[in-house]
């Protein structure tokens, strides 16, 4: 009986895990692409992700029902996948922001003892993850 | 008056950081909320939430409503 009630809660956590994973993913993609979607689709997802609005209350300020609201983000949401499969932009940035990571690792490892170069270097990498 | 517990975005481009503030519901969206009460920050690994706990449950027991994600990120932590 224990076992069942930990599995669970463990899959409880996993499933809550994978709910606000999803939803930085949808921001992320809001920052990319945002300036694709309609205004309406923009604002909206703004809302709902950026202000963690729910749906009545975005209803309640743009005045458009709360159907409509709903329709709105599940149109916008859908665009936004379409244009991460067919651009990839997302992926490419979490791919490079992950080798210059693991770059900056190797870089900390080989160069232990010269903190002023590895100061230099680590300027430099900061300012190559900000410009991408 | 329904007072919520929500997300709220800061942060630069691509690089989300969120305030767990305690806000009206009816506040437009022009940044106004009563209390700051903690952070999330999805971009470190592993990611970071930091909440004043009795802040929480004062709010809470005081009637204000969390949002399903905030539910979430208090589940995880314990506080709730």
């Amino acid at each position: 009986m224990e076992i069942t009630v930990q599995d669970k809660k463990l899959k409880e956590l996993q499933n809550s895990a994978s709910l606000i994973n999803e939803r930085n993913k949808c921001n992320m993609l809001l920052d990319i692409y945002g300036t694709l979607l309609t205004d309406r689709q923009r604002v909206t997802l703004e809302l709902y992700y950026g202000e963690d609005f729910s749906l009545g209350e975005i209803s309640a300020q743009t005045k458009i029902t709360r159907q409509g609201v709903m329709n709105c983000i599940h149109k916008a949401e859908k665009k936004l996948i379409e244009f991460e499969t067919k651009l990839g932009l997302l992926r490419k940035y979490e791919e490079l922001i992950s080798s210059i990571d693991k770059l900056e690792g190797t870089i900390i490892q080989a160069g232990i003892g010269n903190r002023e170069k590895l100061s230099k270097i680590d300027q430099a990498l900061m300012e190559v993850k900000n410009k991408i | 008056m329904a007072v919520k517990i929500r997300l709220r975005r800061m942060g630069a481009k691509k690089a989300p950081f969120y305030r767990i503030v305690v806000a009206d519901s009816r506040f437009p969206r022009d940044g106004r909320f009563i209390e700051e009460i903690g952070y999330y920050d999805p971009t470190k690994n592993p990611v970071v939430v930091n909440v004043e706990d009795e802040k929480v449950t004062s709010w809470i027991s005081k009637g204000a409503q969390p949002t399903d994600t905030v539910k979430r990120l208090l589940k995880n932590k314990g506080v709730i």
